[in-house]
């Protein structure tokens, strides 16, 4: 009984410090905007425009208020769904954003689980084969991923592997409801450009995670028990091992939107990356408020739900963190 | 004035510090130089440095068009080949150094000088509304990925070398706030703290004069990697068109130029993203090797 209500209550205390950061993401969005050089109601207005055109805009786009009833007015339209229209063409905020996200989480996805799929077996044999040997390998090999910029990466891809054997288009996008085996054909190296990135970090946890398992003393009852090497890795070790690896997979989703910004450019995809440099470059600035917005707020809910994951799956953290 | 009799108080027995601490010093640069990482890291670091440094005195200048010279492979005259344009490869990496190394120093310098009296207020302040603040603020700031951060400032800072990098130091003070905090934490159940609050030392002199001094190594770690990422995060925005403009030779807009000419010409987009690489890899090796020698832990579960 306690134990349910404690939980509730270590659920209530999470949950408001998300909502605190997120209050405080969208303070510092709407700071974003005012902290541009040059006036909006002169932009939106344009050149030719009267100065009493301009303060007539002015009022029209509630830019004569103080500073704290904007906010107030820009976190309610926020909350009900309304990031404002481009300046360029008119159109919903919110909508770009949707026409543009599918792209991104499906990069995000796919690359993640690329990372784990190339980080796992790689920190176990790391882990492993814990003599010297096998450490510098893996050592060399993670330090290379976290050096090698991503798109750099890609864009070497592109060369080997569409402008020389020609087996993948060098760029471009399909969305997958229109033809998913091009889309995923599209895919494959921006998802393998940005998953071997991300699989350099994701692989030195496991390696560790692999060891520090390892040790326990569950393990040498397993082996005491006669389980094979494999079944106590499939069955005791990894298992435990994979909950920091699952944090840490979950935690670089914020690196990697980031990341996306520059695989988006290399390869032509229309994504939220491309939206933000696009906007950026047209001085479109309600987009881009509506996009770090959107981007910050995805971060933030995947965080959380990782966090809340990670205390479901293992009992120990569980208790600790109702107080147990 | 006062240090002297609390030095004494403190540790009373100056013969035998005198040697140890004579001892620590040259062991860390021993330790360093024992360390392959850190040699390694090290060299390529110089290597980045006396690039910088001696690209006035490279082959050619770097706008030098050389019509007759246009698309080469390397060779004699143009160890690295040369660009579209005729220009030569090796002289524009070389100057491209510059920008690289001043973007990294003044994102990590200016996220340092910012995030670590911040991190060290977040840990140690009296307030815990000061504190919880500070805190708070660094978690929403670390909600926006931080490429997407350092964009958003650089489109309100304008493009540029140092706009650049003024953006991506911004976007890296929550790094050091957490850093400097973690550290201030970490040192606060030590001995030497509660013996200088015992002697009424302030909140300021006591993270000033005695905590940061003793929290320098995770903070230089720290700065040695930063560097890494503020050099390719530069690269970034000016592979963007946000960073460095051309006609300014920066490794990021070479490989934006170098995209448009893949089909005909690897070269080209080859020296400047091998370059970026190499100059990464040696401020992480370096910061990889520096932990290993400056970080007691470690050392004592190697020895």
């Amino acid at each position: 009984m306690t134990r349910g209500r404690n939980a509730v209550r270590w659920l209530g205390r999470r949950l408001a410090a998300t909502a605190a950061t997120l209050a405080i993401v969208s303070v510092i969005v709407f700071a974003f905007v005012h902290a541009l050089p040059g006036d909006p109601a002169l932009v939106h207005a344009g050149p030719d425009a009267s100065p009493e055109r301009v303060e007539q805009i002015r009022a029209e786009l509630g830019l004569d208020r103080p500073l704290p009833v904007q906010y107030l007015s820009y976190l309610g339209d926020v909350l009900t769904g309304d990031l404002g229209r481009s300046a360029r063409d008119g159109q919903p905020v919110v909508q770009l954003i949707a026409d543009r996200l599918p792209a991104t989480l499906e990069l995000a996805v796919l690359s993640l689980v690329a990372a784990v799929v190339i980080a796992v077996p790689a920190g176990v044999i790391a882990a492993k084969g814990s003599g010297r040997l096998a450490g510098v390998v893996t050592s060399a090999i993670t330090l290379t991923g976290l050096s090698v910029p991503a798109f750099w990466f890609a864009i070497m891809l592109i060369y080997v592997f569409a402008v020389q054997l020609r087996w993948f288009n060098a760029g471009g996008y399909v969305p997958l409801s229109v033809n998913w085996q091009a889309n995923l054909a599209l895919m494959a190296l921006p998802v393998l450009a940005t998953g071997f990135r991300r699989s350099a970090e994701i692989a030195r946890f496991v390696r560790a995670s692999v060891l520090d398992a390892s040790s326990a003393d569950y393990v040498r009852v397993a082996s005491a028990k006669g389980l094979s090497d494999g079944a106590i890795m499939r069955r005791h070790i990894l298992p435990n091992a994979m909950i920091p690896v699952i944090t840490v997979t979950g935690l670089q989703m914020a690196e990697m939107l980031g990341g996306l910004v520059l695989t988006e450019t290399v390869f032509g995809i229309p994504g939220l990356g491309r939206l933000i440099v696009d906007s950026i470059f047209s001085r479109d600035f309600v987009v881009v408020q509506g996009c770090l917005l959107v981007a910050a707020v995805l971060v933030v809910v995947v965080n959380t739900l990782v966090d809340l994951l990670y205390t479901r799956m293992d009992p120990r953290i569980r208790l600790e963190a109702a107080g147990v | 004035m006062s240090d002297a009799p609390v030095a004494m108080t403190v540790a009373p027995a100056p013969p035998a510090a005198a040697p140890r601490s004579g001892a620590t010093r040259p062991g860390i640069l021993r330790r360093l130089s024992r360390n392959a990482s850190a040699v390694v890291g090290g060299s390529l670091v110089l290597l980045l440095v006396l690039a910088a440094v001696l690209a006035p005195l490279s082959p050619y200048p770097p706008d030098l068009v050389d019509p007759t010279a246009v698309g080469q492979g390397p060779s004699a005259a143009h160890p690295f080949g040369t660009d579209p344009l005729g220009r030569d490869l090796l002289s524009r990496i070389l100057h491209g150094a510059r920008v690289s190394l001043l973007a990294g120093a003044v994102a990590v310098a200016l996220s340092a000088a910012v995030g670590i009296p911040l991190g060290a207020v977040a840990g140690y302040a009296q307030s815990r509304l000061v504190r919880a603040a500070i805190l708070r603020v660094v978690d929403a700031l670390q909600a926006f990925p931080f490429l997407i951060l350092a964009l958003a400032a650089a489109a309100v800072l304008g493009p540029g070398t140092i706009n650049a990098a003024v953006a991506i130091g911004i976007a890296f003070v929550p790094h050091f706030v957490r850093i400097a905090r973690a550290q201030v934490l970490g040192q606060l159940g030590m001995e030497y703290v509660g013996a200088a609050r015992v002697l009424r030392l302030s909140g300021t002199r006591i993270v000033v004069r005695h905590i940061l001094p003793n929290a320098i190594s995770p903070l230089l770690v720290q700065a040695s990697l930063a560097f890494g990422v503020a050099i390719v995060t530069e690269a970034g925005l000016s592979f963007l068109g946000l960073g460095t403009q051309p006609p300014t030779p920066s490794w990021g807009a070479e490989l934006r130029a170098a995209q448009g000419y893949l089909l005909s010409d690897i070269n080209y987009a080859f020296w400047p993203g091998a370059a970026i690489s190499l100059a990464v890899l040696g401020f992480n090796l370096l910061g990889d090797g520096l932990r290993d020698a400056l970080d007691p832990r470690h050392r004592s579960a190697r020895g």
